[in-house]
C-alpha cells in the first residue's frame, strides 16, 4: 500500500496581520499597565465583553411579503468579543500640562456575514494651566483609527439569489444600508476659571 | 523592575501607533477606510464575494413612470370599447384619474420594485403577435404613433411592468392566413415564431412573449386533435436549435368564448402547444426551452370567465390581470401574459445569474395562492405578486 505523504495546512486568515499586531499591543499595554509604578498613568475608563465599535445586524427581518426571516445565526460572533476604553496620562513642564492620549480598543466582531477587523482608536488631550485660575483643555478624540473596516456578505436563497439578511433587500439594492465605521472625529477647546 | 521614564511611553505609544499602520497597508484583499473615513470595498472584495448582480436603474421614480408610458404625448391607445385611440396622457387620466402610473404597475405591485431600481433596465423582452405594420415580416421597427394594434397593447403592458425594458416586436400572427387547415395553422405559426425566435435570442432578447395561441377548434374528433399534436410533435422533433437555458417563453392561456369548442377549458385539452409538451413530456422527450403560460383574473381575483385554465399543466402556470387602462376594461389573456414577461425582465435585472426555469420557478412560488389551496388545475400556482418575488424563497445560507 502506498504511505501518502502527511501534509501540514497552515491557513493564515486575511487578517492575520491585524491580529498579530494587535496582540503585541495587548500584551505590552497589559504588561505595563500591570507594573506597579506605572499603573496611576494608566486609566481604564470603560470596558465589557462585546463589541461596540459599531451597530450590527440581528438577522431578524421582514421581507417585502411580509415574511419575517430569521437569520441570527449568521451573524452570531465565532470570536472573542471584548473592548475597553482607557486613557495614559502624564505631565509635562513641571506639571503644568496636563497630557493624555484617550483611546479605546475594540477586539472585533467575526460571523458569516458581518466582520469588522479589530480596531484601535486614539485621542489627544491637553489641558494646559495658564496661570493658577486659568485652565485652558483642548481635546481631539478619535482623531486616528487603525483597523476597524467592515466587511458584509450576502447571504443566497435557494435560487442562489443574493440578498442581504440584515435587511431582507437583495444585495445589490443593500448597499446604502450597509454598515460603515465612521465615527467623527471630536473636537473640543475649553477655558476654565479656577476659583 | 523598570525605571520610571515619561519618554519610555511616548516611545512605546509611537511605536506601536506606527507598527500597527504598517500592518494596514497589507491587506489588499480586505475593506479599505477611505481618507473620509468610510468604509469602501475593493475589487478584490467584490469578486471573493461572486458579485453577480444587476445594475439598478439611477432614474428617478418620476423618470421612470414617465419616460415611455404616461406622459409620452407623441403615442396614443386604442381602448376596444372607445371609437378611437387617445393619446395615451388623455387616456391616462380619463381611466386612471387619481393614479399616477398604469394599472398594470399597479396590480402587479411593480411600482414597489420601482422604488428599489427594478426597472427592467439592461433586459430586451421580444414579442411575437400581431402588428399593424401590414404585411412585413419581421422586426418591426416603424413607430405609427399609435398603441391600436394587439401588439402593441401587449407591449404596453409590459411596460407598465419594466418600463426600462427594451422591446422588440416581430410581426408573426398577422402573417398566417387563418382561412387554411388548422394543422396549416399550426405549420405555419410555427416556422414564424421558430425563425423570429431564433432572431430575438440572437438581438439578445431572453424573454419571449407569446400572446398568441393555435386553440383546438373541433373537439368532436379525437383523430383531428391527435394529429394537430402529431403535427407539431414532429416539427418540434425537427428544430434543431438549442435555446439559451436564459430564456422564458411565456404564453397566453388563451381566451374561450361560451358555446365555442373546448368546454373543458383546461390548458392541456385546448391549446395545442400545450397538449404536445405535455405528451412530449409523458413520453420522456424533453422540450427544448422553458415555457409557462398565464391566464387571467378578474378584479375580485376570480378566474375570468373566458380564461383557459391551467388543467394538468398547473405546474407552468400563473395568473395574473389583464385589464389594459382601467379596472374591469380587461381584454383576454393576451394582456396578462406581458405582466408576466415585464416581471421576468425585473427578476433578470437583479438576478442575472437566474436561469429561465429559476425565473419561471420564482415568479411561480411567489405568487399569491388562488382557489383550492397549494398548486390547483385552476390557477396553478396562482396571482403573480412581483413584491413577493423580491423576497428570499426557501432556506437563506452563506
Amino acid at each position: 500500500m502506498k504511505q501518502q505523504p502527511l501534509r501540514y495546512h497552515f491557513k493564515i486568515q486575511k487578517n492575520w496581520r491585524w491580529k498579530i499586531y494587535f496582540s503585541v499591543i495587548q500584551f505590552i499595554l497589559i504588561f505595563f499597565w500591570s507594573s506597579a509604578g506605572y499603573s496611576d498613568n494608566f486609566i481604564v475608563t470603560d470596558a465589557g465583553t462585546e463589541y461596540q465599535a459599531t451597530s450590527k445586524w440581528s438577522g431578524i427581518f421582514t421581507a417585502s411579503n411580509k415574511t419575517v426571516y430569521d437569520t441570527s445565526h449568521l451573524y452570531e460572533a465565532e470570536n472573542t468579543q471584548f473592548f475597553f476604553k482607557a486613557y495614559y496620562k502624564t505631565f509635562l513642564y513641571n506639571d503644568r500640562i496636563l497630557f493624555r492620549i484617550p483611546f479605546t480598543y475594540d477586539n472585533g466582531y467575526e460571523s458569516a456575514l458581518f466582520s469588522a477587523d479589530p480596531s484601535l482608536s486614539f485621542g489627544v488631550d491637553l489641558n494646559y494651566r495658564l496661570n493658577s485660575a486659568l485652565l485652558v483643555s483642548t481635546s481631539i478624540l478619535d482623531f486616528a483609527r487603525i483597523g476597524g473596516s467592515i466587511s458584509e456578505k450576502p447571504c443566497r436563497d435557494s435560487f442562489s439569489r443574493q440578498f442581504h439578511c440584515g435587511t431582507g433587500l437583495a444585495w445589490t439594492d443593500s448597499k446604502d444600508s450597509h454598515i460603515t465605521n465612521t465615527a467623527p472625529t471630536q473636537f473640543k477647546l475649553q477655558m476654565s476659571l479656577l476659583f | 523592575m523598570f525605571a520610571y521614564h515619561p519618554l519610555r511611553w511616548h516611545l512605546l505609544l509611537i511605536m506601536c501607533f506606527f507598527l500597527s499602520s504598517c500592518g494596514g497597508g497589507g491587506g489588499g484583499s480586505n475593506p479599505v477606510t477611505s481618507s473620509s473615513g468610510n468604509t469602501v470595498y475593493d475589487e478584490t472584495v467584490l469578486d471573493d464575494l461572486d458579485y453577480t448582480q444587476g445594475t439598478p436603474s439611477t432614474s428617478s421614480l418620476s423618470d421612470t413612470a414617465s419616460s415611455l408610458l404616461v406622459n409620452d404625448t407623441s403615442k396614443s391607445i386604442l381602448r376596444d370599447n372607445t371609437a378611437a385611440s387617445l393619446p395615451i396622457t388623455i387616456a391616462h387620466s380619463l381611466y386612471n384619474a387619481g393614479f399616477e402610473y398604469p394599472i398594470a404597475t399597479r396590480d402587479t405591485n411593480a411600482s414597489q420594485a420601482w422604488q428599489d431600481g427594478w426597472t427592467g433596465l439592461g433586459q430586451i423582452i421580444g414579442f411575437l403577435d400581431e402588428f399593424d405594420e401590414g404585411d412585413a415580416v419581421g422586426l418591426v421597427n416603424s413607430d405609427d404613433n399609435t398603441n391600436d394594434s394587439h401588439g402593441e397593447k401587449v407591449s404596453f403592458i409590459a411596460n407598465s411592468v419594466a418600463p426600462e425594458a427594451e422591446l422588440i416586436w416581430y410581426n408573426v400572427v398577422g402573417q398566417t392566413d387563418t382561412n387554411q387547415s388548422q394543422a396549416a395553422i399550426i405549420e405555419d405559426r410555427f416556422n414564424l415564431t421558430e425563425d423570429d425566435s431564433i432572431e430575438l435570442e440572437n438581438s439578445g432578447a431572453l424573454i419571449i412573449n407569446n400572446s398568441w395561441n393555435t386553440l383546438r377548434k373541433d373537439i368532436t374528433s379525437d383523430s383531428t386533435w391527435e394529429n394537430e399534436i402529431a403535427i407539431l410533435q414532429n416539427l418540434l422533433a425537427n428544430q434543431n436549435h438549442s435555446y439559451s437555458d436564459e430564456m422564458l417563453f411565456v404564453y397566453s392561456a388563451g381566451n374561450l368564448i361560451p358555446g365555442e369548442p373546448c368546454p373543458s377549458k383546461k390548458l392541456e385539452e385546448c391549446d395545442v402547444t400545450a397538449a404536445t409538451i405535455l405528451e412530449n413530456r409523458n413520453m420522456g422527450i424533453d422540450d427544448n426551452r422553458v415555457r409557462m403560460w398565464v391566464g387571467s383574473v378578474d378584479s375580485n381575483n376570480v378566474i375570468a370567465s373566458y380564461s383557459i385554465e391551467a388543467g394538468e399543466m398547473a405546474n407552468d402556470f400563473l395568473t395574473a390581470h389583464d385589464d389594459l387602462l382601467s379596472s374591469g376594461d380587461g381584454e383576454g389573456t393576451s394582456y396578462a401574459a406581458p405582466r408576466v414577461s415585464g416581471a421576468a425582465a425585473l427578476l433578470n435585472q437583479k438576478f442575472p445569474n437566474l436561469k429561465g426555469n429559476d425565473i419561471k420557478d420564482v415568479l411561480l412560488q411567489t405568487a399569491d395562492d388562488l382557489g383550492a389551496t397549494g398548486v390547483d388545475d385552476i390557477y396553478g400556482y396562482g396571482l403573480l405578486n412581483i413584491n413577493n418575488a423580491k423576497s428570499p424563497v426557501g432556506t437563506l445560507s452563506p
